[in-house]
């Protein structure tokens, strides 16, 4: 960290502060650079290009999803992906939070009475010597389970109403009009991050608003985004805005604002802007209820301010339009864009200033910068393809999709998934969001993966539902239609194609990159043998077999 | 709610270029599971001969606790439970006693390593099996996290990258109890056994099954040969993990204890923390279990058998452990989501009560009788009440080990910060 001024209060002159900074790459290296940035040519626009695109913008590249990029060049592809998006209504359970309480009561009493039912048959059996049959017990197991999940769920059951919104998040961001959109809300929230403190009452609704805002955020510039966010009650609880006064200024939101949200780590600022610009967001509040913002005039400090070397009686917003200002501001989206997008292994920062520069040019537009980002040679270039992680929501709505199998109808077990695989929906462990890249793999998230994999293999036990269960299974399934697991007629999509044909067309579509020859030939011979193993097992087998490798966990 | 960043929190950047550097190492030497490639060790937490372990012991069902710790003075013991009183007993202290069936945890008591804590509860217990034990997992009366997982978030934050797990449940799945915010490197014996998804209607040659898990491995052995980093750390968790279960599963295979465990399944499972210790695994916390001390009915043979097991087990497990000179850095808890009432009911057993004693075991633990002293029980309802003056809160307990014997700050972890009491 630079200097800090001798005296706490003073206005040092900015001449004399050096505020680090990591050294800007030479206007030629930035210039050579740019040219990656430009749009793909249409001659060099392809299938594997448009199965990048779609694996990479979303979560996943279906044959269907690809036919409605027919006849489009990679620009216009992009163009239709970003604009497709529906808006996300508020889920009828984080509106009415007391119908999911009643929903749960209902099914723990059954699973209650059921546990009482088996427990006294086997104890009678028991107290007259009677072998107790394996199933007996072990439904009899399943159903305390059951009754031990709705009474923590009861306890908790705004946790419960979370797993519901999850999963309604999870089923639209799933439809191929969504996922474009969708996958850039979450990148957008792991940018300003806020997270679900444990289970308070009222938080999702303030969670949901905030993932309105960002949502619409998106069609709009950067600086009228950091803007709204500062005023949305979700940012204000996160980084204690609405204990920020005149008399206590609290600078928890000012820090991350210059160090996660706009300029970067270390990029063009030291402690006296971050507290002095905190004294510009005192007296930010919220109503309960509407959640509006408003400012408690008592509480706001209304004398100067000097941050960057410039003194004035700057508010809020004012102070966000000088840090855009700063040098940093042009490059810290797109090094985060990159992380995210492009390869986990961070990009060489000329590349990072060319598309920086240009998007300052634009006024930090981002319907631009993701067009620009999305249809670039630089997106679609060898180096950087299977570069990234598959984060816990691309794989269970990628599997989904790749399937062709909806996502388990079950809230609890898809919120369950996720949080063992290390993502809860909306919850980052804190301000810094998911790291991403290797931190979503160890010894115990590996397992849960293929877990997961797996249970999309697996039918749902129809006979241990209780009738709540069976009324949300009947209604997700629309009676039957729509299947949550790789049935006969999923398997059939695969297996009416030939051998080759197949192995090919799995390779293509589920793997971001060629794996070597030898795999490929292993995986034809393997369902190519003959023996008592019917060819739709060898199949299902080298389904598992390519998801459950690492080759697909990566994107 | 504050949500400020820890100060050790990494950027981005810097969290790739450490992890660069790690997976760089793997990408040179063609694929060999990392337990036995020495380039990879060098960079894991070596086990040290000062690692500090906890193996923590959850007697599932309630176990009760008056005739565990005897208060033999006590005469309402014999006037409320004219059947089920222990006549008989080991001498703990003046008033305490314990259970014969437990000879081994006597004669550790006797050397001066058994901790006894009596009426462990906290406030306005509950009696549901599931939110009670929620609750001692947790170690909160709500939450999403374990008490194990927040210190596993604040004291080792980067097991994620690390090949060995640093906490391991000889269960089936990841319990409550490390529940954390970050990722940790944790093994249990995760399956799609649930019986929610019908496994018996599918093909005997699917899930799981040898092809599968040949072609599996073919795909990672290939996999390794992509020439970048995050691809061979992939390559190398995943077939750590495949080949996790069959390690594990050949270093209990493998394993020779000084004498045969006592104390049937459990004993088995206390068995195994010691093959994995004296492998010499980084594992912080070991989670075992010991079910059915639910004793509504027909109480006294059935008590006593679980106490048996669980004294015979613990006995043999630190015999062991003093056999290999791995005792030393090795603690044990033992605890119960709660006790029982103090009257015995019609059936000759005992219904769901409310405060209960711990155990704590190891060379470390200062020995004796804990806790604020005994109740009379002619002044008791039917409960042993929980208060301050002679009960003891359970996250008090769990500070004491994470301070005095993990060497962590537990002042973040609970509701508010506990002291730490003196029993090691």
């Amino acid at each position: 960290m630079a200097e800090q001024p001798k005296t706490e209060g003073a206005s040092p002159d900015a001449m004399d502060i050096k505020r680090p900074i990591t050294p800007k790459p030479s206007q030629g290296a930035i210039d050579k650079a740019a040219k990656a940035w430009a749009p793909l040519p249409k001659r060099a626009w392809d299938l594997d290009k448009a199965i990048h695109l779609l694996r990479r913008i979303g979560f996943a590249a279906t044959p269907a999803m690809v036919r409605d990029l027919k006849g489009k060049s990679a620009e216009e592809s992009v163009e239709f992906l970003l604009s497709r998006g529906e808006s996300f209504p508020m889920p009828a359970d984080v509106q009415n939070p007391e119908r999911v309480k009643a929903m749960i009561q209902a099914s723990l009493d059954e699973a209650d009475a059921k546990y009482r039912e088996l427990d006294t048959m086997l104890d009678a059996r028991e107290a007259k010597n009677m072998m107790a049959k394996p199933e007996d017990l072990k439904l009899r197991r399943y159903y305390e389970g059951l009754s031990r999940q709705y009474t923590q769920e009861l306890a908790n059951y705004e946790g419960a109403v979370f797993d519901y919104y999850s999963h309604d998040w999870l089923n639209f961001a799933a439809k191929p009009e969504n996922v474009a959109q969708e996958k850039l809300v979450m990148f957008m929230h792991n940018v300003l991050v806020v997270n679900c403190q444990d289970g308070v009452k009222g938080d999702l609704k303030v969670i949901y608003h905030y993932q309105k805002l960002l949502r619409d955020g998106l069609k709009g510039n950067f600086i009228d985004l950091c803007k709204k966010m500062s005023k949305s009650a979700a940012m204000m609880n996160m980084l204690d805005l609405t204990v920020n006064t005149k008399l206590k200024p609290n600078e928890n939101f000012s820090r991350e604002l210059m160090e996660l949200f706009i300029l970067g780590r270390d990029q063009g600022y030291v402690e006296h802007d971050i507290k002095e610009a905190a004294r510009a967001f005192t007296g930010y509040k919220f109503r309960p209820g509407s959640f509006e913002f408003y400012l408690e005039q008592s509480e706001v400090d209304n004398t100067e301010k000097t941050i960057f070397g410039q003194t004035k009686n700057f508010n809020g917003d004012q102070v966000i339009d000088l840090i855009f200002e700063q040098d940093g501001a042009a490059t810290h989206l797109v090094r985060e864009l990159c992380g995210f997008y492009l390869n986990s292994e961070p990009i060489p920062e000329p590349f990072i200033h060319a598309l920086g520069q240009q998007w300052r040019e634009q006024g930090f537009d981002l319907p631009w910068l993701f067009k620009a980002f999305f249809s670039s040679g630089m997106f679609y270039h060898s180096l950087n393809r299977g570069k990234l992680v598959k984060s816990p929501i691309d794989l269970m709505i990628g599997l989904s999709l790749n399937l062709g199998v909806g996502m388990n109808p079950f809230p609890r077990r898809n919120a369950q998934f996720l949080r063992m695989m290390g993502q809860e929906f909306m919850n980052p462990p804190d301000v810094e969001g998911w790291q991403g890249g290797n931190e979503w793999i160890n010894n115990a998230t590996v397992q849960v993966r293929r877990v997961l994999i797996e249970s999309f293999f697996l039918p749902v036990k129809q006979n241990v539902l209780t009738d709540e269960e069976k009324k949300v299974y009947k209604k997700m399934t629309y009676d039957g239609e729509r299947s949550f697991h790789v049935d006969k007629a999923r398997l059939d999509t695969f297996s009416q194609k030939e051998n080759t044909e197949l192995v090919d067309h799995l390779i293509k579509f589920f793997l971001p990159v060629e794996p070597d020859f030898k795999f490929r030939r292993v995986l034809i011979s393997h369902i190519s043998k003959m023996g008592d193993v019917p060819r739709e097992t060898r199949i299902k087998q080298v389904l598992l077999a390519l998801l459950q490798s690492p080759f697909y966990q990566l994107a | 709610m504050s949500k400020q960043r820890k100060p050790e929190a990494r950027t981005r950047r810097e969290f790739m270029s450490s992890s660069v550097k790690g997976a760089s190492l793997l990408s040179m030497a063609s694929y060999a599971p990392s337990f036995l490639q020495q380039t990879v060790n060098a960079q894991n937490l070596t086990p040290s001969s000062d690692q500090k372990i906890l193996v923590i012991v959850q007697m599932a069902g309630g176990n009760d606790g008056l005739n565990t710790v005897i208060p033999f003075e006590d005469d309402a013991y014999y006037s409320r439970r004219p059947n089920l009183a222990q006549k008989k007993y080991h001498q703990l202290g003046d008033y305490t006693g314990l259970n014969l069936a437990c000879p081994e945890m006597h004669k550790m008591y006797e050397n001066d390593e058994m901790a006894v804590i009596q009426n462990v509860g906290y406030p306005n217990p509950n009696r549901s099996h599931f939110r009670a034990t929620d609750i001692y997992e947790m170690g909160s009366l709500k939450g999403r996290t374990g008490w194990v997982g927040r210190y596993l978030d604040a004291a080792c934050p980067n097991t994620a990258s690390q090949k060995q797990p640093v906490a391991v449940n000889m269960g089936k799945s990841i319990p409550m109890t490390f529940w954390s915010m970050r990722t940790h490197n944790v093994y249990s014996k995760i399956s799609a056994d649930n019986t929610l998804m019908e496994t018996a209607a599918v093909d005997k040659n699917m899930l799981g099954d040898k092809e599968t898990l040949g072609l599996l491995k073919d795909s990672i052995q290939l996999s390794s040969k992509m020439d970048h980093s995050t691809a061979a750390y992939l390559s190398s968790s995943f077939m750590d993990a495949l080949v996790s279960k069959e390690k594990m599963d050949a270093i209990f295979d493998s394993y020779r204890p000084g004498k045969a465990y006592k104390g049937g399944g459990f004993g088995k499972s206390l068995e195994h923390v010691a093959a994995l210790i004296a492998k010499g695994l980084p594992t912080r916390v070991y989670y075992t279990k010991i079910g059915g001390f639910d004793t509504h009915a027909d109480q006294a043979q059935r008590h006593g058998k679980l106490l048996a097991h669980m004294s015979g087990a613990i006995g043999s497990f630190y015999d062991d452990l003093k056999s290999k000179g791995l005792d030393k850095q090795v603690t044990t808890m033992a605890f119960s989501e709660f006790g029982r009432r103090i009257d015995e009911n019609g059936s000759n057993g005992t219904d769901h009560g409310t405060v209960a004693p711990m155990f704590v075991f190891g060379p470390n633990v200062n020995g004796g009788v804990y806790g604020g002293g005994n109740i009379k029980l002619a002044d008791c309802g039917g409960d042993l009440p929980f208060n301050q003056e002679v009960g003891t809160d359970f996250r008090q307990v769990y500070t004491t080990l994470l301070e005095n014997w993990m060497g962590a700050n537990s002042s973040k972890m609970f509701d508010k910060k506990y002291e730490a009491m003196s029993f090691i």
